[in-house]
């Protein structure tokens, strides 16, 4: 085996366990489940700057910027979700719903993003930023 | 510049809009912003090694412009898919000068360098708060690595045929 062959296999050893690593950091990075949903408040962001902050609770959250740009949060007793979205790729509204059960599992974990309207839905749980 | 090299340009940058608008309709993440096959910075990355530097600049720059176009994205967006594929460029084209590593590597550093330059551009246009952003680059990261392995291996095939076929074209950037 020259060294050539030898130097690209550490390399691509270095990158698979790179990989790994972030997998498992990851995997691992995961907060304790609360069910008390006294501790829970859903944050509503444009851009950086907090727009709305409420609590869980039968209610819809309606952001209109006044440029065409409307999202509908709704929020319900357990879980919150996008309802409505003027954005053209309606990621947010894919994305499902963040709820006790499932806001330390889910891909994006306790956030609603739409981006092309910069807002952001945190389903915080305990203070958690 | 030659008219052949002008219309294999062309036909790069008409493959590149469609395997980026393909991409779109068979979403691998439905609804996971950044997350996507990579198919059109495939076509980027076989351009970098065959037509050279200025061409895969040209391309990525009409890429995004084109794409944001064609397909109705907003300015943000058009934004956050030019700070990423900067990023990745540069980055592809660090790795494979300077490193000297393989095509894989080199599309795997790629991809990971085209996540993080959309969050970082998330992050200075304050699209979303700092901590959606600090949370989701490891998932962003994991998928980069996963779509940049995929295109890199087919890349490096592609290569591998397109050269034998065109007998190692020149670069388009020497004249």
């Amino acid at each position: 085996m020259n060294k050539q062959t030898t130097r690209r296999r550490f390399i691509a050893a270095l990158a698979v366990l790179a990989a790994l690593g972030v997998v498992a950091a990851v995997v691992l990075h995961k907060r304790q489940a609360l069910s008390n949903k006294d501790d829970v408040e859903v944050i509503v962001y444009i851009g950086n700057r907090v727009y709305s902050r409420v609590g869980l609770g039968e209610q819809t959250i309606v952001v209109d910027q006044g440029s065409g740009a409307v999202n509908h949060v709704r929020v319900l007793a357990d879980r919150v979700y996008m309802e409505h979205a003027s954005c053209n790729n309606q990621d947010c509204i894919k994305q499902g719903e963040v709820s006790l059960d499932n806001y330390n599992t889910r891909p994006l974990y306790e956030w609603i993003v739409c981006l092309p309207n910069q807002v952001s839905v945190q389903f915080s749980v305990g203070g958690a930023p | 510049m030659s008219a052949k090299r002008v219309a294999r340009f062309g036909m790069l940058t008409a493959v590149a809009l469609v395997l980026g608008y393909l991409e779109h309709l068979v979403p691998i993440a439905p609804g996971m912003p950044g997350v996507k096959l990579g198919l059109g910075n495939m076509v980027v990355l076989y351009a970098l090694y065959i037509t050279g530097k200025k061409s895969a600049t040209l391309l990525m720059l009409l890429k995004v412009g084109l794409s944001a176009l064609l397909f109705g994205a907003s300015p943000i967006m058009l934004f956050i898919s030019f700070g990423g594929g900067l990023c990745s460029l540069l980055m592809m084209m660090g790795a494979r000068e300077l490193l000297k590593v393989p095509i894989v590597v080199v599309s795997i550093l790629g991809a990971v360098a085209h996540v993080a330059g959309q969050l970082a551009v998330v992050a200075l246009l304050e699209i979303t708060p700092w901590s959606f952003v600090l949370g989701y680059l490891p998932i962003l990261a994991v998928s980069a690595v996963a779509t940049g392995t995929l295109t890199g291996v087919v890349g490096k095939y592609l290569l591998k045929a397109l050269r034998i076929a065109a007998h190692k074209d020149e670069p388009d950037d020497q004249t």
